[in-house]
């Protein structure tokens, strides 16, 4: 029973942490019709925002996380704008085959100045609670109030500020949008600094929980995109729910069986998943 | 038999019904109008019988044949051909090579003739271009043939997304608004077009907003609101019935 | 049908020419010739990608197929004692045989989904090739996969010579290009980019779309296979890193850089990639950033890729001689 309290437990924390890297990716994709494939890249460089500042500086560690995700907010608005905005409009393969670029270049040069050891990031909160059998530390709460956190905020911030319903008309109908005069080009550098910036703050949070290397944004992309697909390209909602499924997968497979299983098994399920529901569990038809 | 024939068709999407128990017959060589106000179901008709949506319940023959939940190509393949309201092309190809395209049907494709090149293979390609030349020729764009489709006028365009129907060599052909956006000139040029194709022995069926075209053009004409047949009958008949004027009335169109 | 037109034919011919010549050219230098190797190899997984780019998709599972090809030549040798003349035709039949079964569930989504869900299909590959250890070898993969001798009695060639490997890797690229330009001129061809420029249309005009989607990819994922086997045999060990989503993507940017509209696409973008890629082999780490920073350049600068260089070129001089 307490073994199956863990497992819950350690799921929902790793999905609300899936969740919150995939809804950047989805928010991107949604508003610009790109698929971001160095959105692990930004989760990354997040990270290592933190580590210099809380670890090599030892600066505040929640001031940190805040300097974190404003850096890779501007850097990923500023990627947008030199980089995607001359490809708006063509063939998504194009943006696709330049972020792929970018992961190229961005976790080489990780490599180059961050050095390929493992580091760490010492974390704010110590100590744990017994909890029916269930060991839960303080850290990992923390970390999935403020993934909980940071998705509320989001989901009201798209539904009732100006900006964000901006970028939702955007989203929904981008030459409609335009012709009530929101100046989508705006919106699109605002749609992925803040995706960027969700997956810096999530960066932080798997950096403190675990360990940090120049290439762990690969594994992160490849989690994002598992989700997207699984809760359909474009759902907030739907990437909650797929990186529920995600982090229970990971949590009771792993436990049970193998890690490699549980990599298996999730790609299975999103085939199917796609199989069955051809856009995702809350997705539309992009075409 | 009936060229074409609807029974008690239904189409529903989620919980909003387009069609509710749709009866309508079409003889084989009329020009047949269907209008109706927007949201009258006319396009979901079309969409019924070239098999683009599944349809909830009844019955669709195409001479005396169930089509209803046959795959759009195995409709297509029994002589039952459609256009689109919006101009649907293959835009970077030229306007021979969508025609080309559309004559898929009778081009006796096989692969192991695409690889060896054989004889019968090129045989077939010359035949599949000429074939398309004299579509062309008899649309009446014969002169633009190397033209790349995008590049062409919304109304050659229009005429093209015909040309490639007919290029499956149909039996009866349905025409979704086919002068939809066009000038007087061109509007003249496609009426005296749809005429010069049922004379070739083709059935048509049009979707039309445009009365005067409708009621000049078409032998019968049914009309349809809600998803139902309210009125079906010559041009005469119908622009006397009075549940169509006030069809139209309520939707502030007028029957001219 | 559409043949080649004069100039096309020449610079085909030119470069099958120059293909052939090339291990004088360079005094049999064994790393240039290896070089030469890898990029048949390049061109063949850049254009059977292509193939299925006609059907308007790009199947990230790509390299998962060239993997199962390699794998399953290599494990007909290991286990079965059959030489690669076997290995590269039952790596093509199972490589094909599942890409059939795989691309009708795969074809029921469409456009960025089918990416994603190509995508799933490649990695499902490779874990399976690194979980199932007692079969095929773990992460560790196989090793010692022999090429093979060819026997024609009065003529012995053994293949562990690169100068022989080359000249059979060249021919089996020759041949595959060939299929793909022969299916793509067609018939088939067109039905194809008919589908690719407007698939309801395609449809509604009598072509099966499933039924020709499947084909296509099935077909791709056989000639792939024998890609698969012939890198196998040649590089004599394989494991799943080498048939990895990074192989898949780096295919697909040999088809941007290259160009997307034709065959010559794909060959030319991945000849020139594979070369700026063994030229950056002396700068150690940079090499991935330069990759990067060379791929986002040419996106950027140069939209339609190489093939597009002719026709500015021609722009460009007759402007010149205009003035």
């Amino acid at each position: 029973m307490s073994d199956f309290l863990q497992m819950g437990l350690t799921g929902v924390s790793l999905g609300l942490m899936y969740a919150l890297i995939a809804i950047g990716l989805t928010l991107i994709f949604g508003v610009m019709r790109i698929i971001q494939y160095a959105h692990g890249e930004m989760f990354m460089l997040g990270a290592f925002v933190l580590y210099y500042w809380h670890a090599e500086m030892g600066l505040p560690y929640w001031a940190g996380v805040a300097v974190s995700a404003v850096v890779i907010f501007g850097l990923g608005a500023v990627l947008q704008m030199v980089l995607f905005k001359p490809l708006h409009g063509k063939n998504i393969l194009y943006s696709l085959a330049v972020s792929l670029g970018l992961v190229l270049i961005i976790s080489g040069s990780g490599q180059l100045i961050f050095g390929t050891t493992t580091k760490g990031i010492p974390s704010a909160v110590s100590g744990g609670v017994l909890l029916g059998g269930a060991y839960l530390s303080y850290e990992r709460m923390v970390i999935s109030a403020v993934s909980i956190a940071l998705i509320v905020a989001l989901w009201l911030f798209l539904r009732r500020s100006v900006t964000g319903l901006a970028i939702r008309a955007v989203a929904e109908d981008p030459d409609t949008a335009a012709l009530q005069g929101i100046r989508t080009g705006r919106i699109h550098w605002i749609a992925f600094g803040l995706g960027s910036a969700m997956a810096a703050i999530a960066g932080c949070m798997m950096g403190t929980l675990l360990s940090i290397v120049p290439t762990m944004g690969f594994l992160a992309t490849i989690k994002a995109f598992m989700i997207v697909i699984m809760g359909g390209l474009g759902s907030v909602v739907g990437a909650l729910v797929g990186g529920m499924i995600l982090g229970m997968i990971d949590s009771v497979v792993t436990t049970t069986i193998s890690g490699d299983i549980a990599l298996i098994l999730s790609f299975v399920v999103i085939f199917l998943i796609l199989v069955f529901r051809p856009s995702g569990l809350f997705g539309q038809n992009w075409d | 038999m009936y060229e074409l024939e609807a029974r008690n068709l239904q189409m529903k999407f989620g919980g909003v019904t387009a069609i509710a128990g749709l009866d309508l017959v079409v003889e084989e060589g009329e020009i047949r109008g269907l209008i109706g106000p927007n949201g009258a179901g006319k396009t979901t008709f079309f969409n019924a019988c070239s098999g683009r949506y599944p349809i909830t319940a009844g019955e669709i023959r195409y001479r005396g044949h169930t089509i209803s939940g046959l795959k759009p190509h195995e409709i297509a393949a029994q002589g039952l051909v459609r256009t689109f309201q919006h101009v649907t092309l293959f835009k970077k190809f030229s306007v021979l090579k969508n025609v080309m395209a559309g004559n898929y049907l009778h081009a006796q494709h096989s692969y192991w003739g695409s690889l060896l090149r054989t004889r019968k293979t090129r045989e077939a390609e010359a035949g599949s271009e000429r074939r398309a030349r004299e579509i062309l020729d008899f649309i009446g764009l014969g002169h633009i043939a190397h033209q790349q489709a995008a590049t062409l006028a919304h109304g050659h365009q229009k005429m093209l997304g015909i040309a490639i129907a007919l290029a499956a060599e149909p039996r009866m052909l349905l025409l979704d608004e086919p002068c939809a956006g066009m000038n007087n000139d061109e509007s003249r040029e496609m009426i005296a077009l749809v005429r010069r194709i049922r004379d070739t022995g083709i059935t048509i069926m049009l979707i039309e907003h445009d009365m005067k075209v409708v009621m000049g053009l078409c032998d019968r004409i049914t009309v349809l609101n809600f998803g139902n047949n309210i009125a079906d009958g010559t041009p005469e008949e119908v622009r006397a019935n009075p549940e169509v004027r006030e069809a139209y009335l309520g939707s502030q169109a007028h029957v001219a | 049908m559409e043949d080649l037109d004069r100039p096309h034919r020449i610079a085909w011919l030119a470069l099958l020419a120059v293909a052939l010549v090339v291990p004088f050219l360079v005094n049999f230098d064994l790393y240039l010739i290896h070089v030469g190797i890898i990029i048949t190899f390049n061109v063949s997984l850049a254009a059977s990608l292509w193939l299925i780019w006609t059907l308007g998709v790009i199947s990230f599972a790509h390299a998962g197929f060239m993997g199962i090809g390699a794998y399953a030549s290599a494990l007909v040798l290991t286990k079965l004692g059959l030489s690669m003349w076997y290995g590269l035709w039952i790596g093509a039949f199972i490589s094909g045989a599942i890409a059939l079964a795989i691309s009708i569930p795969l074809m029921r989504t469409r456009a960025v989904y089918f990416f994603m869900a190509s995508w799933a299909v490649g990695e499902v590959i490779k874990r399976n090739f690194a979980y199932f250890k007692d079969f095929f070898g773990g992460w560790d993969g196989v090793f010692d996969i022999k090429p093979p001798v060819l026997d024609l009695g009065f003529l012995q060639i053994d293949f562990a010579n690169r100068v022989a490997y080359y000249y059979l890797a060249l021919f089996a690229v020759t041949a595959t290009v060939w299929v793909i330009h022969r299916v793509n001129s067609s018939r088939t061809g067109m039905i194809y980019w008919s589908i690719h420029e407007n698939e309801l249309l395609a449809q509604h005009t009598g072509i099966n779309v499933f039924r020709h989607k499947v084909i296509c990819f099935t077909i791709a994922c056989t000639l792939v296979g024998i890609t698969g086997a012939l890198y196998a045999h040649y590089q004599t060990y394989i494991s799943p890193k080498t048939f990895d989503i990074w192989k898949s993507e780096f295919a697909l940017v040999h088809l941007i850089v290259g160009g997307l509209t034709t065959v010559g696409g794909p060959v030319a973008g991945a000849i020139s990639l594979t070369i700026v890629d063994e030229l950056l082999r002396a700068t150690g780490y940079f090499r991935t950033i330069f990759f990067g920073v060379v791929l986002i350049a040419s996106v950027l600068l140069l939209p339609g890729g190489l093939e597009t260089v002719p026709g500015r070129l021609r722009k460009l001089f007759q402007r010149t001689s205009g003035r």
